[in-house]
């Protein structure tokens, strides 16, 4: 145990030396940590007596984060088990004369000390949380720590799943359908109480705040508990924290008693963390394999000659995960994700007998689609295409090899926008000019975002911290958006009578103006970039 | 031919490459040697382009970002990298068409062939093993037929016909007058074929000897790098 002692302080220490040796880290963490604090304490002063959402959608919402993050992990243990130990770990600690049981508990403390730091991040939207629902800082982060807790107990899970199940087929396929009945359980719970109670709103509502979704384990368990906690209802707290602390403990000693020889069932899981681990490093962040089969029915990019041939590769390879080039799964989710928001709005407005008009709802979806879109276009065909080294090999003009490379990857959300605000103009029946106008927001915001990774690779790409890439990229993505929207707020402000389709212009104009003003700016920006994954 | 001269690539606080100067001639086989930790990775990309670095590199007469260098310089990296979505085939048709090969599909059965990868043409890029996937990296470097290659462990991972199969490549190559560069630390994989020994040690380069200047010596290659990375004694003089 001592080694373990060791090993742990030393890692500590350590990684507090190194902070204090990186300024610039210590910076950027001190200055995270000051914005989680003040996001917290902003909410936690927010005005207590206004108007707040209806606690029910919390209880709704919560079971469903919950579901979403807990049951891919509880899965993953049928294929992998759980990341709780690295590859040093396997390197160093398997192979030595320590116990295996105490080595499971350094793995434990390790891996829930790590599952609250990334918890920590969650606090984020505490303030929209204290704001939207009316929550002290302290229940928001109740809330908190009870998903961390849920995250920690599903990897547990996840490790005695992988030990039960490895190699055994039959075992697996009986977790999987345990697994799958929990969730139905949960699904009929609120579909018999949502057609039971008159599928209205209100039936919606108690259908996801039923108190019978307590009674499913673990989920229903730590829900339970989250909300006994921040309702101070003491008896509730007791119960589901009793039951869920059982259901911890009872997975932890079922593990240990087991089966001591448990290092083949974290060893895969700790092999891909370090593939993943050293992708991110390498800036191969969004390169990891797809187990998805791709179907390959005509073969050939069949055009281009020059930087061109990048453009047809790309569709080629669009091709290949969608049928329809540019429209995949990514629109599909788009699409999903706005009707439900609109219908989610429009329900609140109706609620509250004041419908919400239909230019705003638009607008909130166009802002939702494009917080998303920003996450997508991280992972765009520019962005991998830098990944690989043929974009600097390649015999042609920077500009033109920019240009073509990134040319998929400004069409892409011009053809999304198409789509989901064609399909939620048509839904919400919203004025045609309104869905143009989010249409040519949302494919030029597209613009800025990808024109903004090119001027990152411009200005950034020397800097080797990745968190203050990543802050100073934001940063730069709101200047170059400010143009656009101040002139839009300043329309809305100081002359409202003008049409919102004149009002929302100005953003659509300045997108292409900056987006075009980055390409020329950046023309040479390959002959300087350095390679990512050096 | 390939010409390095006072190259310096610094990351931050680490010197990597301290002026570097080299040159490999057509017609010459260059091996870059050295512990790990010398500097070879970063010179190798230095030249390939993907890094920014000072000094001066220049392929066939032009400077390394040049488009026309790139035209006639073809790399092989350590690590292939192919694209998941494409075939084999497809890789050599994209490769084709960027660096404008004309009638490009002769070549690429031969490399296929030679490389036995011609079974394989419709495989994705994802469906690869990572000797196929090395064995595809070479097909590419090699389709445009450049006359300065640069190639980076590029052994590794190949099974023995393919070995054998690139050995007899080079050889090929260097007789056409191309200029090839070998960074490796397999001494004894480039030992049949090489013409010119560059040795690195902490960013520098320590040593540069030419086959025939070893030979008169009496020694062979891994005694003089020995000589040099760790201080045993040999003939001839430190550069």
């Amino acid at each position: 145990m001592r080694a373990i002692l060791f090993l742990i302080r030393k890692q500590i220490k350590n990684s507090l030396m190194e902070l204090l040796h990186h300024p610039a880290r210590l910076i950027t963490n001190a200055a995270v940590i000051a914005v989680l604090v003040m996001s917290l304490l902003s909410g936690g002063k927010a005005d207590r007596s206004g108007d707040y959402l209806d606690l029910r959608i919390l209880h709704g919402g919560f079971m469903g984060v919950m579901l979403l993050i807990g049951l891919p992990s509880l899965l993953s243990g049928l294929k992998n088990g759980a990341a709780f130990f690295q590859m040093s770990d396997v390197n160093f600690l398997f192979v030595s004369p320590i116990s295996p049981k105490k080595i499971l508990a350094y793995g434990l403390v390790k891996q829930m000390a790590a599952t609250l730091l990334m918890m920590l991040f969650l606090l984020f939207y505490g303030a929209t949380l204290s704001n939207l629902f009316g929550l002290a800082p302290w229940q928001t982060v109740a809330l908190i720590g009870c998903v961390a807790l849920l995250v920690f107990i599903m990897q547990i899970f996840a490790l005695l799943i992988y030990s039960f199940t490895s190699g055994r087929p039959e075992r697996a396929n009986a977790v999987r359908a345990a697994i799958y009945a929990l969730v139905a359980a949960a699904a009929a719970i609120v579909v018999v109480s949502f057609l039971s109670g008159g599928s209205d709103l209100e039936a919606l509502l108690a259908a996801v705040s039923s108190p019978y979704l307590a009674w499913v384990p673990v989920f229903g368990w730590i829900k339970g508990l989250a909300f006994g906690i921040i309702l101070s209802n003491r008896t509730e707290a007791v119960l589901y924290g009793g039951l869920t602390l059982l259901a911890l403990a009872g997975g932890i000693l079922l593990f240990v008693r087991s089966d001591a020889d448990y290092y083949e069932d974290v060893l895969q899981a700790a092999e891909t963390t370090f593939e993943l681990k050293k992708s991110i490093r390498e800036g191969r962040s969004f390169q990891k394999r797809s187990d998805k089969p791709i179907r390959v029915r005509e073969t050939g990019i069949n055009r281009g000659w020059g930087a061109d041939t990048f453009f047809y590769k790309h569709l080629l390879q669009s091709k290949r995960k969608s049928r329809i080039p540019f429209v995949g799964t990514s629109s599909l989710v788009l699409v999903a994700v706005n009707l439900i928001l609109a219908v989610f709005l429009q329900n609140i407005g109706a609620s509250e007998s004041d419908p919400i008009p239909t230019g705003v709802l638009m607008a909130g979806c166009l802002l939702a689609s494009a917080y998303i879109l920003f996450f997508f276009n991280i992972a765009g065909d520019w962005v991998m295409e830098l990944a690989k080294p043929y974009i600097y090999l390649v015999p042609e003009s920077s500009f033109s090899k920019l240009f073509w490379a990134s040319l998929s990857s400004l069409i892409k959300p011009a053809a999304d926008g198409l789509v989901i605000f064609t399909v939620l103009g048509v839904f919400v029946h919203a004025n045609p000019f309104t869905t143009v106008l989010c249409i040519l927001i949302y494919a030029t915001t597209g613009f800025v975002f990808t024109a903004g990774n090119i001027l990152s690779q411009r200005v950034l790409g020397t800097v080797g911290n990745k968190g203050l890439i990543m802050l100073a990229y934001m940063f730069m993505l709101a200047l170059l958006f400010a143009p656009g929207v101040g002139v839009s707020a300043l329309l809305y402000a100081f002359a409202d009578f003008l049409p919102g389709f004149v009002i929302g212009l100005p953003i659509v104009v300045s997108n292409i103006l900056v987006s075009l003003g980055i390409y020329a700016a950046c023309r040479n920006v390959l002959s300087n970039a350095e390679m990512n994954n050096t | 031919m390939l010409e390095v001269v006072n190259l310096t690539k610094r990351y931050q606080k680490t010197l990597a490459n301290d002026n570097l100067s080299f040159q490999v001639l057509p017609g010459e086989i260059a091996v870059l040697i050295g512990p790990n930790g010398a500097g070879k990775s970063t010179a190798i990309k230095c030249i390939a382009g993907l890094l920014r670095f000072n000094g001066i590199i220049s392929v066939c007469g032009h400077p390394n970002k040049s488009v026309e260098a790139k035209r006639c310089f073809g790399y092989i990296p350590e690590l292939p990298a192919p694209i998941d979505t494409l075939t084999v085939y497809e890789h050599l048709e994209f490769i084709a068409r960027a660096y404008r090969v004309e009638n490009w599909q002769e070549k690429a059965e031969t490399l296929l062939q030679r490389m036995e990868l011609d079974d394989k043409r419709k495989k994705l890029g994802k469906e690869l093993s990572k000797g196929m996937q090395q064995k595809l990296s070479i097909c590419c470097a090699l389709l445009p037929e450049p006359k300065v290659i640069m190639l980076d462990e590029p052994l590794v991972g190949l099974d023995p016909h393919a070995i054998k199969e690139l050995k007899a490549m080079l050889t090929e190559l260097r007789a056409r007058g191309c200029a090839i560069l070998v960074s490796t630390h397999m001494l004894d994989s480039v030992a049949e074929f090489w013409d010119k020994a560059l040795i690195m040690m902490n960013g520098r380069i320590a040593a540069i000897r030419t086959r025939a200047e070893i030979e008169s010596t009496g020694e062979d290659l891994e005694q003089l790098f020995f000589s040099i990375t760790e201080g045993e004694p040999a003939g001839g003089a430190v550069q």
